[in-house]
């Protein structure tokens, strides 16, 4: 049963598996010579040996390897898809979904449960699932996900060949492990549990903050940004820096001896005063203690942390920090109705608006046929568009949108609140899940021409899997109602209601009416990388203290160091780098 | 089913398998099944059940497999099954 009772500063999660072995706590010594997460939260001691294993580990991988070229079940077929599929050894039934033994050649099948079968006869105990990479132990009865470090290795994105012939060099993984200097300024710093959720004071209708500075803390991609000190507030000299606001936010929330943190009766809390005070003073619009629209709030906020970002840049190819995490690129397709030629036009977007205007009654509408009404093709009116080719603009032109380019952290709207009239709010609930796949919405797949001539090839499958980590919910009407939030922290669920943090569930979080959904990629690929990152990795639970021992820069789960060496990049639809677009401004 | 069932099941099977239609069937069901909500459905169901240490494996797929099967809407079935008896009739056909 979910815990009811407030749960902000409690790190421990209340149902451990006894087999579990979790560092947390400040009680527990931090093992310096070993920091890989693979460690840390694992599994049983068979999975363990694993990674040490000489015979098992190469096998593992191989057939990762092996598999993640023969099986892409969306997009092109590659000719070796075409190759005879494994059978189980037992039965025989040829196997979509085999399970491999590490220690023998036996495959099998689970519907018979053959695999089980050769585990008990054989007295082998591991096999990995090659769907997913999990890795089965017949000892302990039980799928362990593969640990992390491993898995970077192996995770079937692009390991097929075709991919590995891109003219940039590659970089691997690495996981962070600390040098002479840092392990001696670790080894007097006190450990604090990471797994911390703090809930946000209201300061008076700031509810809209609250929300979307939850969506913001749980944001992994952003967490590990401020969490490695990629933007110091220390260092940094600006005033009214919303970069440092975040990053002291961060600081606060993980740091139970903050004197930002005022205990609310619901545990500790923040007390965002500063964070609200230099949004104001960076933003106009957003002064003031009335209520605002949260969805306005995040974008402000994107833009001044744009403007604050050291690596900003104007143009397309920002490599800041907001446009890395967020950045994405819409295409639109007029086609005339004459002469059929194809204009496209290419925006950025921070975000994608979908319209609930005009959906028809009956069934509840799904977040994928909204994104699905978003990039169907559209009628223009006539004499809308003068065609650039034949000059005609009598015929009916039509247009389509897709995206061109998926950002790694992909936010999604709700256009519920039309700001012409008063107070109008629509209210249709909407289903939405808690893993989406992109894939029919890109440009690629609704075959648009990325470029002339060319249509650029669908990326494996996975690539495209967005996990849903945030939702925002509005209760009410415009000016008179309340924001609320569920985030997912270590694959838990938690609602947030200003300072009121509870435990949930995943049923819960998606039996609510959404604003704004926030997923991420669940496959991160470097952007000179070879090898994807599953986006749920972050920091190891416990993190050195700040406020004992020297200044030490927190562990940075990648290296190398410097975010612009690393520019994640969504594995964009189109094969080259150079980008045409049309210089528009953000919305 | 006779051997010789299970020969031609698993030789179909194969064909589908390699001529790209199961692929194609599948992805249509996990896409129907994920826009209904059923996977979210299960996987929580599956989640908060095995919080309790006195479960297993084995008992929560027996658990659960039948919530599961018959969670699937008649409609999506019924469509799903047509998908299936058209491609191995084309299987079939070609000899």
């Amino acid at each position: 049963m979910p815990k009811s009772s407030s749960d902000t500063s409690d790190s421990s999660h209340e149902s451990d598996s006894p087999r579990k072995r979790v560092v947390s706590g400040p009680d527990d010594a931090m093992d310096l010579d070993d920091l890989s997460p693979a460690m840390v939260a694992v599994t049983c001691e068979h999975v363990q040996g694993l990674e040490h294993s000489t015979d098992m580990l190469p096998k593992y991988q191989k057939t990762l390897k092996w598999h993640s070229s023969f099986n892409s079940l969306r997009g092109p077929r590659l000719k070796r898809q075409k190759m005879q599929p494994p059978v189980c050894s037992s039965c025989k039934i040829p196997l979509r979904r085999p399970a491999v033994c590490l220690q023998c050649r036996f495959i099998g099948c689970w519907t018979r449960e053959h695999v089980q079968s050769h585990m008990r006869e054989s007295g082998h105990t591991l096999a990995v699932d090659l769907i997913t990479g999990s890795i089965y132990c017949a000892a302990c009865n039980a799928f362990e996900p593969a640990p992390l470090s491993l898995e970077s290795k192996a995770l079937p994105t692009f390991a097929n060949k075709e991919e590995d012939s891109r003219k940039h060099k590659r970089l691997t993984y690495k996981s962070w492990q600390p040098n002479v200097i840092e392990k001696t300024a670790l080894s007097s710093a006190n450990t604090i549990p990471c797994e911390v959720r703090r809930g946000f004071l209201n300061l008076g209708a700031t509810c809209y903050m609250s929300v979307i500075l939850q969506a913001f803390l749980h944001n992994p991609l952003l967490r590990n940004f401020f969490l490695s000190d990629k933007h110091n507030s220390k260092l940094c000299g600006k005033l009214y820096c919303m970069c440092c606001e975040l990053d002291q936010m961060f600081a606060d929330v993980f740091n139970p001896s903050s004197t930002q943190n005022v205990d609310s009766g619901a545990g500790l809390s923040v007390g965002p005063l500063s964070l609200l005070r230099t949004t104001w003073q960076n933003s106009n619009d957003m002064a003031g203690y009335a209520q605002h629209d949260a969805h306005e709030f995040f974008i402000t906020v994107l833009n001044q942390l744009h403007s604050g970002s050291a690596d900003a840049t104007h143009g397309s190819s920002c490599t800041c920090v907001v446009h890395q995490i967020f950045a994405g690129q819409l295409q639109s397709d007029v086609k005339c109705g004459k002469c059929g030629h194809i204009n496209p036009t290419i925006d950025p977007m921070l975000d994608i608006s979908l319209e609930l205007k005009g959906v028809p009654n009956g069934k509840m509408p799904t977040l994928a046929s909204c994104l699905r009404r978003f990039t169907e093709k559209e009628t223009l009116p006539a004499n809308a568009y003068v065609c650039s080719n034949c000059n005609s603009s009598t015929s009916e032109a039509t247009k389509q949108l897709s995206i061109r380019k998926l950002p790694p952290v992909l936010c999604i709207q709700l256009k519920r609140f039309e700001h012409k009239s008063s107070a109008a709010k629509i209210d249709t609930p909407v289903k939405f899940p808690g893993i989406i796949n992109m894939s029919p919405y890109t440009t690629a797949a609704i075959g648009m021409q990325v470029r002339e001539g060319k249509v650029p090839k669908l990326d494996p499958a996975t690539t495209y899997d967005y996990e849903l980590f945030a939702v925002v919910n509005h209760e009410g009407q415009l000016n008179t109602g309340h924001y609320t939030n569920f985030a997912r922290s270590q694959n838990e669920w938690y609602r947030f209601d200003d300072e009121k943090v509870t435990h949930t569930t995943l049923r819960e979080c998606l039996q609510s009416i959404p604003y704004m959904c926030f997923y991420v990629k669940r496959n991160l690929d470097y952007g000179a990388a070879s090898n994807a990152v599953p986006a749920s990795m972050g920091p190891p639970p416990s993190a050195p203290s700040v406020a004992n021992g020297p200044p030490v820069a927190a562990p940075a789960p990648v290296q190398p160091t410097s975010m612009k060496d690393i520019s994640i990049v969504s594995k964009s639809t189109d094969a080259d780098d150079s980008d045409t677009d049309s210089q528009t401004s953000e919305q | 089913m006779s051997s010789s069932d299970a020969d031609v099941t698993n030789a179909i099977q194969m064909k589908l398998q390699q001529n790209g239609e199961w692929d194609r069937i599948y992805v249509e069901l996990s896409d129907q099944l994920n826009e209904l909500g059923w996977i979210d459905d299960l996987y929580d169901t599956a989640k908060e059940r095995s919080r309790d240490d006195k479960t297993n494996l084995q008992r929560l797929l027996e658990d659960l497999k039948p919530t599961a099967v018959n969670g699937i809407p008649k409609e999506l079935r019924t469509k799903i099954v047509a998908m299936i008896q058209a491609s191995i009739e084309r299987v079939v056909q070609k000899g």
